[in-house]
């Protein structure tokens, strides 16, 4: 019954190399400003003066919204943003944290937090990066299979010995099928043993004839 | 109390190695005196089994924890109703719970024919405490579940133990709903044991005719109601327990309560064949056969840890037990049938193709191919991973693709099998029955298709469904119809009367409705959304026509758990409909947590929400909410279907009319041979 939580520190990386880009954006905005100060573009100086101001404005308020946001949030935050297809190719690949289910549909019931794991979280993720740009569902499933192997499918993919799985129940299903067809043929030419014993009477095919009415009628 | 039990358990074995030693040496002596001495034996089992189970019980109404498996499965501060239940929540107790059950079938089978049937019954008690003492063996020497807890004084000499308290329930058992799932699922998978001992005790004892199908045909229906009922309620609490959306995901442990029901199904059909024309004999004992060793299967697949499953019981060494056994009952079959063939001959002759006997040719088919098709997906990663040393996973894409064709056709098999006569079928009569059902079933099919149906699955579901329930409607339509112009009752209390005549073919109708409910609320996961997000105190969410708004947070502290409960309003165009209390909850005993499912349930849609506890990167709680349309209707169709095994077990309140040939002339009427026989009263089916 045990399942494992395996929240890592996967999402917390991720984090910080978001912060990290964003960092990154802002010292080139800053080294822009810089370079706007230089002698020999004083002319642009006010220009540029009143870009920084637009940018620091608008960095102001992006903030401030962030602000507001988290300290009244008027609407949830995804933790796993995902498009529908995303979500549709996250349920044909398993979770291989050793949960069971798909990533798609990975949640921990004895967990402290019965969410999506961050193996799950990274996979969506992953498929999430390449639906955006554009790749098939074969595609990205391959690339998973070449990733982690073909345990990553909740389906295994129609070849080799898989085409065995596969096919085994219709095969099983023809095999009976034509057996079903041999008896009944085998049945039908079955010549009937005659009724041996004397004669059934008048009165006795009378009362039959009205049984069996009554028991049809009724049925 | 834990040697009191673990010595009735002994005693039982004791017994049961008395009764199955005197029960076949009555078979062989056909000694009076021997015979009663053994079914007395066998009795006693039973008894010996339900003391060592109820001393079980006490240790854990009692808290004593200086028994090992109470200590793993139980705390103080647990509630008595789930100290009840923990009794079945480990491998050794659950074995217990098996035998205990499998003992009340057996006592009252002995209990019930005991006197009658002496040419058949010597065989039943014989075969039945057979395979009691499969499991007492278990009970007795490999999972006893009456082990005390001990450590090695400095002496060297082994000392009791108390502890002062158990490590408690697993959180995910701490449901009402796991306090009568296990019990009634176990009752179906016990059941199967008593047809079983019929057919093998008629076959080895060459007991004439059809009389044990006549005999098991009630075990066989409550055995399979058990089943069908213990699986829909293990859906229905992994739907409301695991909080991950859904009720079925063909797990190993799933598919292992489904394939004993198919198998069982089929039997319940073809065995109308025997009753009712004398065939397929051998066809039907085999059935009987293959739905025990499934269910012995089943064990083995649950306890042996060789497919991975969230149900499943730790891993033991219990698995070549079963193993042998199972190999051990399929040699006896093999030559108890190999012995006996002969006995298993049966005149089948079929009139027609189109005939009640080839529909139901077909349904077992297909009812043998959804079982094999379950197994071979259950045990293909385990083939795979010994012919090719890879490991593969096959999940919920793999089952649905593979059996959603075939479950399609056995919907369509469940609108036309009733209908066809036996023997043969007109054309005119097809037109009749069928060509109204199905042209409305097609008309509904192109309305959901305009409606924007696009799935061919759902679809093709729509258009049976409809078929389907059609042609049920119309058979008691009919029925009631002749009924009411007789009788000049009106056509509802004609349906009464009717359904009353023959209860066995009308609760099975009932049955056939309950399957098309349940069918039309499976093809409602075709729609299903979900939504997570971090939602703090004020945060909303919108999903369907629904929007969640999380209005407050608290946490409570309770002596068995730890509580967190999100409260949130809901509401549907701007009105509030209701507020759902999602939760999670800390065990601290054995340090798991478990989620308590808030779902707002209509004919519609479930709205289903998951307090899924707070993110781990953020601190914030985390809602997740389902949309799942139409899931009430599989709760729905399975409590018909349960109306519709009741239905069928009562007996018929006029009983059906049949004729047979008269062994003497009647007084009076020498003159006339034969004469009309009298008529004889036989429980109706069809």
């Amino acid at each position: 019954m045990n399942r494992p939580n395996c929240h890592s520190e996967v999402a917390a990386a991720t984090e910080e190399s978001l912060f990290i880009l964003v960092s990154n954006e802002e010292g080139g905005i800053l080294r822009r400003a810089r370079k706007g100060r230089g002698a020999q573009d004083a002319r642009r100086a006010p220009q540029n003066d009143r870009r920084r101001r637009v940018w620091r404005f608008a960095l102001l308020i992006v903030f401030a919204a962030a602000w507001i946001t988290s300290a009244v949030p008027l609407f949830a935050q995804a933790p796993v943003q995902t498009t529908d297809r995303a979500s549709q190719i996250g349920k044909q690949l398993m979770c291989t944290c050793g949960c069971g289910d798909t990533a798609g549909t990975c949640s921990h019931p004895g967990a402290a937090f019965s969410g999506p794991c961050d193996v799950a979280k990274a996979k969506l993720k992953e498929v999430n990066e390449r639906v955006g740009r554009g790749e098939s569902n074969g595609t990205i499933l391959q690339a998973f299979v070449q990733e982690y192997g073909e345990s990553a499918l909740a389906a295994p993919p129609a070849r080799g010995l898989n085409w065995f799985a596969y096919t085994f129940p219709f095969v099983m299903f023809g095999i009976g099928l034509g057996l079903v067809v041999m008896i009944i043929r085998v049945w039908r030419h079955r010549p009937l043993v005659p009724a041996s014993g004397p004669a059934v009477s008048a009165e006795m095919l009378e009362h039959a004839r009205r049984q069996i009415e009554r028991d049809v009628q009724d049925d | 109390m834990d040697l009191f039990g673990s010595f009735a358990l002994l005693l039982a074995f004791l017994c049961g190695l008395y009764a199955f030693g005197g029960g076949i040496a009555a078979i062989i002596t056909r000694r009076p005196l021997l015979i009663k001495s053994a079914r007395n034996a066998g009795m006693a089992v039973c008894v010996l089994i339900w003391i060592g189970f109820g001393s079980l019980a006490y240790l854990f109404q009692t808290d004593n924890f200086s028994m090992a498996y109470v200590v793993e499965h139980s705390n103080r501060t647990l509630p008595a109703f789930f100290k009840f239940a923990a009794i079945w929540a480990g491998q050794e107790g659950s074995l217990l719970f098996w035998s205990f059950l499998l003992s009340i079938y057996v006592f009252s089978v002995l209990f019930a024919y005991r006197g009658k049937h002496p040419e058949l019954m010597p065989y039943v008690g014989v075969v039945t405490v057979g395979v009691q003492l499969f499991f007492l063996t278990l009970n007795n020497f490999i999972a006893s579940p009456f082990q005390i807890l001990g450590s090695a004084a400095p002496s060297g000499a082994m000392q009791w133990i108390m502890r002062g308290d158990g490590n408690g329930l697993n959180p995910l058992l701490q449901y009402p709903e796991m306090v009568i799932h296990p019990p009634i699922l176990y009752s179906g998978y016990t059941g199967f044991t008593i047809p079983f001992a019929f057919a093998l005790g008629a076959l080895l004892g060459r007991y004439p005719g059809e009389k044990w199908i006549h005999l098991t045909r009630r075990w066989t229906m409550i055995a399979w109601g058990f089943q069908g009922v213990g699986i829909l309620l293990g859906a229905h609490w992994a739907y409301a327990v695991l909080g991950w959306g859904g009720y079925w995901m063909w797990d190993p442990v799933e598919n292992a309560s489904l394939m004993p029901w198919l198998t069982g199904t089929a039997f319940l059909h073809s065995v109308m064949m025997q009753e009712k024309r004398g065939m397929m004999r051998v066809w039907n004992v085999w059935l009987v056969f293959t739905t025990f060793l499934l269910t012995i299967f089943g064990t083995f697949l649950t306890r042996s840890g060789v497919v991975n499953s969230v149900h499943a019981f730790a891993q033991s060494k219990i698995g070549p037990y079963f193993l042998g056994f199972i190999g051990l009952v399929l040699l006896v079959c093999l030559v108890s049938y190999w012995r006996n063939r002969d006995y298993l001959r049966s005149d089948n002759t079929l009139d027609s193709l189109v005939s009640r006997e080839s529909s139901f040719l077909f349904n077992n088919l297909i009812l043998l191919v959804a079982c094999v098709a379950v197994i071979s997906g259950t045990l293909f990663p385990v083939l795979s991973e010994w012919v090719r040393g890879t490991k593969i996973s096959v999940g919920v894409p793999f089952f649905n693709m593979i059996n959603l064709p075939i479950a399609l056709f056995l919907l369509f098999l469940t609108g036309v099998g009733p209908l066809l006569a036996w023997r043969k079928t007109s054309m005119a009569s097809l037109r009749k029955n069928f060509g109204g059902p199905l042209m409305v079933g097609i008309v509904a099919g192109i309305v959901g298709m305009a409606m924007g149906l696009r799935n061919f699955y759902v679809v093709m579901c729509l258009i049976l469904s409809v078929f389907v329930t059609l042609t049920i409607l119309l058979e008691f339509y009919r029925g009631a119809r002749v009924i009411a112009s007789r009788g000049n009752s009106n056509l509802f209390s004609a349906v009464g009367q009717l359904t009353m005549r023959n209860t066995r073919r009308y609760g099975g109708y009932v049955v056939h409705f309950g399957i098309v409910l349940i069918f039309i609320g499976i093809s409602g996961t075709a729609f299903n959304q979900d939504k997570q997000a971090e939602m703090p105190p004020g945060a909303q969410m919108t999903i369907g026509p629904y929007r969640l708004t999380h209005q407050t947070f608290d946490s409570t502290d309770l002596s068995n758990y730890k509580s967190e409960r999100a409260t949130i309003a809901v509401d549907r165009g701007g009105k509030q409909i209701i507020m759902l209390y999602p939760e999670k909850r800390f065990y601290p005993s054995n340090q798991e947590s478990g989620t308590m499912v808030a779902i707002y349930s209509t004919l519609r849609e479930d709205l289903y929400v998951v307090y899924a506890g707070h993110s781990p990167e953020t601190n914030q709680p985390v809602i997740h909410a389902y949309l799942n349309p139409l899931v009430k209707w599989i709760w729905f169709g399975g409590a018909v279907m349960v109306l519709g095994t009741l239905l069928a077990l009562v007996p018929n309140r006029q009983p059906m009319l049949a004729l047979r040939t008269a062994v003497e002339p009647a007084r009076g009427t020498a003159g006339l041979s034969p004469s009309p026989a009298p008529v004889q009263r036989y429980d109706g089916h069809d």
